[in-house]
């Protein structure tokens, strides 16, 4: 019983980390209509920022992290910002070739991290606590999973709020939905793209950074592992839509890791890969429908 | 992504396009004696003993520049498999790396793992060329555009994963399997005789190229034309898209397999990187460098990626390098992120890729000899 | 704003192109459209007549000149050519289903400028009882409401409307022709149309459309009492005609 207890709630907490890297993937190629391939590099830079920030912040003592977890975020939102305004806006309409650059761009962020930072994990110190474990029905849960599932739930919450009682939020709920007629009522668009890079970098660099405390280390990597799953994600769980993401992002990390536990180590991983492929033989219209 | 490959593409042949009815005699058999040419000049590179300093790392017939050009040979032939799909066919795919992978592993296993003759090898991998681009296109392609992209990332992916835990001791793991020599004939192994491998995997080049070259002037290739420029109306021409797609992968899955097992034995053993979506990043960055659907676009860019790769990465450990500024030195040492920026700067500016701007410079140089007075 | 030149033409399409997919679906546009009053676009099915209200708003790439009050509006930026004064009507209606009524009005306000909803909610009584409503479960002729409200909100020198009373009820069709005939009072309307009684009702001027060129111009009143004309031009016959259902060719 406490095992089953133990992979549910561990289960939870690895959906709430893919929640956080693909809600900003989803709403980026919902508006948008770009596939975000350098998504990974926003996670990654948010992570190594944070890093480096508890590096100098050891002063503030328990504030070190909440700080860092912040610089980390705002470094996301900003590189975020600055590749939709530098790289992705002058090709505006050009779908084709945006989605290469953020190919290129994924890249070359891994390939800057391993040369900054080199190629091997560091250790990643998070607060003491995230360390230590807490007993429910006989389970000795990580905290990490804990902050986790808050933060995603707090993020999940904000973005609905976003959504659902502002005029950007109306905006981009509608431009989901028809980006073109939305520019024929005179609103430009493109401003909220920007907007929606920058939510999303700061939300893949929280889970980057959450998610380096949960693997305990940093590498220049992570992103790229993460991303597939991310992709999974927001495939099942639909473009554009956070409610979809959320349940799709439950979905996942609970059959990732019920399966790897009761079936067989890395065979969850596989399944998940899978069931990709199956949904999108299923029900490719959430992609194809209006791409390009 | 028939509009992804269409507008690169379009862009590619538009650059290439010959100068019009005006070309004359000699000029009109260029295309032709070229490609003839060069591949005289690399026959007989190996017996050619001077240094190209900045290019290859030893005089032409060493074997460090031998095997460098020979993995330069194998993956320009790759890149071209790569281009029936996406620079011919407009199929985006980020799952090429699959058919790399299975010719490199389906060989190294039998070799290895399996103590099979050389000649059982060779029909391994040539069931698994068959057999799995048909398999994985049949599947895939019941979907268009970006789901056809992720259907095939997801299949690679997941073998990919599967590789890595080694099941059953087979494949390595992380590690790899390498090369069971003693399998191959003499001729192949030793570093002495790396020109065989040379003129091996300058061989497999030239096979694809003969390949692609045939089946694109044949129907097949028009009919893979017409589904890049708009595959809803293919079906009003009495094609059916989904077959012709389906030629496409089994074409590019047969030749990237074999480019699989090339790469065997040209580096000597299989490992996970050539099932990984990184390769198949890097054939999509070949190909659009070098021009995605020109006749020679992808080989040119596959020679060039490995060249740059490898030249990259030799001075990233040299002097001058360590002499730079951080703020230089760091992304200089990486390349790739060199190619990386290469390969943005080119969408960006030059979206035909080198073959156009070669295209070009020749218009250039063709328009200063017209402007001369008579 | 500069003044309209002295012809009185709010619009000036000159030698406009477009292509999509390969396809070459306006081949030279040449027409002017007079300020004031309706201006009826018309031709058969997949002509490119929605094409063109999409190549002057921008939402299609098109080659040429496309002069709107004066000004060069060819490359401009969708929202901005709207913002400069063209309000739009798509063919499919384009509401948004996900939002409620309200919202999809919403959305259409500019900043600094006041909407109208007198006028909307005294044309459209209906939007108003629905106003919490998902536009998604509305009827087609409500979404339709829904559409001309939204370009009712803002002072719009020019309207293009695309096709407003396709698959609608006779009654909506009325309701649409009193609302496209108030709007006309104060804007300028470029009218795509299959219903020609519509047309006959409201429209000033007739511009046909074949293959992606212009081939007739004239007074509305004098094209739609020519039969013969009318049969070569559009394959119908006559005002009492019914209009032309369902499409052959898939128009972009």
């Amino acid at each position: 019983m406490s095992s089953l207890i133990l992979i549910l709630i561990t289960g939870v907490g690895l959906g709430a980390l893919y929640f956080l890297v693909a809600s900003g993937l989803s709403l980026i190629y919902g508006l948008m209509h770009v596939l975000n391939f350098a998504h990974g590099a926003f996670l990654t830079a948010g992570a190594y920022a944070a890093w480096v920030a508890i590096g100098h912040l050891t002063g503030l003592g328990g504030w070190a992290f909440p700080v860092a977890v912040l610089v980390g975020m705002a470094v996301g939102a900003a590189i975020g910002a600055g590749v939709e305004f530098c790289l992705i806006r002058p090709l505006y309409r050009r779908h084709i070739e945006q989605v290469l650059v953020t190919v290129g761009l994924g890249l070359m962020a891994v390939a800057l991290f391993t040369g900054i930072w080199g190629a091997d994990p560091q250790p990643f110190p998070g607060p003491e606590w995230t360390r230590q474990t807490t007993d429910i029905g006989g389970a000795a849960i990580p905290n990490d999973r804990f902050l986790l599932i808050a933060a995603a739930g707090l993020l999940l919450v904000g973005l609905i709020a976003l959504l659902r009682y502002t005029r950007i939020g109306l905006i981009i709920r509608a431009g989901v939905e028809n980006r073109t007629m939305v520019q024929a009522l005179g609103i430009d668009v493109r401003r909220t793209f920007t907007l929606v890079f920058a939510l999303g970098g700061a939300a893949a660099a929280l889970g980057g950074v959450l998610g380096s405390v949960y693997l305990g280390s940093v590498s220049p990597g992570q992103g790229t592992a993460l991303l597939i799953f991310a992709f999974i994600v927001v495939v099942i769980g639909g473009f554009g839509s956070i409610g979809g993401t959320a349940i799709a992002a439950l979905l996942v990390g609970m059959v990732q890791q019920m399966t790897n536990f009761y079936v067989g180590s890395g065979i969850g991983d596989v399944s998940v890969v899978l069931l990709l492929a199956a949904v999108l033989l299923v029900r490719p219209a959430g992609l194809t429908g209006r791409t390009a | 992504m028939t509009d992804l490959a269409q507008a690169l593409t379009d862009r590619a042949v538009k650059a290439n396009r010959s100068p019009g009815p005006g070309r004359t005699g000699v000029r009109r058999l260029l295309p032709v004696v070229v490609p003839l040419a060069v591949l005289v000049l690399l026959v007989f590179l190996p017996w050619m003993r001077f240094p190209v300093p900045g290019v290859l790392p030893g005089v032409v017939n060493s074997p460090g520049s031998m095997q460098l050009l020979a993995l330069c040979l194998v993956t320009g032939g790759i890149a071209l498999s790569y281009d029936v799909l996406f620079g011919r066919t407009g199929l985006l795919s980020f799952g090429h790396a699959l058919f790399v992978g299975a010719g490199a592993y389906s060989a190294a296993v039998a070799l290895g793992k399996w103590g099979a003759s050389l000649g059982t090898a060779v029909l391994v991998v040539l069931a698994f060329a068959v057999v799995l681009p048909i398999v994985v296109g049949a599947i895939a392609l019941r979907v268009k555009g970006i789901a056809f992209a992720m259907v095939t990332l997801a299949f690679a992916q997941a073998v990919a994963i599967t590789v890595a835990r080694n099941p059953g001791g087979l494949t390595g793991g992380e590690e790899g399997l390498s090369l069971n020599r003693s399998a191959l004939p003499s001729l192949l192994t030793g570093v002495v005789n790396a020109p065989y491998r040379y003129w091996l995997a300058l061989g497999f080049l030239v096979f694809c190229v003969l390949v692609v070259l045939w089946l694109t002037t044949a129907r097949t290739g028009h009919a893979w034309a017409a589904v890049r420029e708009n595959e809803d109306r293919v079906e009003v021409l009495g094609l059916s898209a989904y077959r012709t797609k389906l030629t496409a992968v089994v074409v590019a899955g047969f030749l990237g397999t074999l480019g699989g097992f090339l790469q065997l034995i040209v580096i000597g053993g299989a490992n996970p990187h050539l099932l990984s979506t990184e390769l198949t990043l890097s054939l999509l960055i070949m190909v659009v460098l070098g021009g995605a659907g020109s006749r020679w676009g992808a080989v040119l860019g596959g020679v060039v990626y490995v060249l740059l790769d490898n030249r990259l990465q030799e001075l990233s450990t040299s002097e001058t390098i360590a002499g730079l500024p951080a703020v230089l030195r760091v992304p200089l040492s990486q390349p790739v992120f060199v190619l990386g920026l290469l390969f943005v700067l080119v969408v960006y500016f030059a979206p035909g890729g080198l073959t156009a701007i070669g295209g070009r410079v020749r218009r250039w140089f063709a328009g200063r000899h017209a402007a001369a007075p008579k | 704003m500069t003044p309209s030149d002295g012809t009185g033409a709010i619009l000036r399409l000159t030698d406009v192109t477009v292509r999509i997919a390969g396809s070459h679906i306006l081949q030279g546009i040449d027409f002017e459209v007079a300020e004031g009053g309706v201006t009826a676009l018309l031709g058969r099915n997949g002509v490119g007549k929605s094409t063109t209200l999409k190549a002057i708003l921008g939402i299609v790439a098109a080659d040429g000149r496309i002069e709107f009050d004066g000004r060069e509006i060819a490359g401009l930026p969708t929202h901005r050519i709207v913002r400069a004064g063209i309000g739009y009507v798509p063919e499919d209606r384009d509401v948004f289903a996900d939002l409620t009524v309200a919202q999809n009005l919403e959305l259409a306000e500019q900043p600094g400028v006041a909407a109208d909803y007198d006028t909307v909610h005294e044309l459209f009584p209906e939007l108003l009882e629905r106003r919490k409503q998902r536009a998604g479960t509305l009827s087609g002729g409500q979404q339709q409401m829904v559409a001309l409200a939204r370009v009712m909100l803002n002072p719009a020198r020019l309207l293009l409307v695309d096709e407003p009373t396709k698959g609608l009820a006779p009654k909506l069709v009325e309701q649409v022709g009193d609302a496209l005939a108030r709007i006309a009072e104060r804007t300028t309307v470029l009218l795509v149309e299959q219903n020609l009684p519509l047309v006959r009702r409201i429209a000033e001027s007739a511009v046909v459309l074949d293959t992606g060129r212009v081939v007739h111009r004239s007074p509305a009143a004098q094209l739609l009492v020519d039969e013969a004309l009318l049969d070569s031009l559009l394959g119908v016959s006559g005002p009492g005609a019914t209009p032309m259902s369902g499409k052959m060719v898939r128009e972009t």
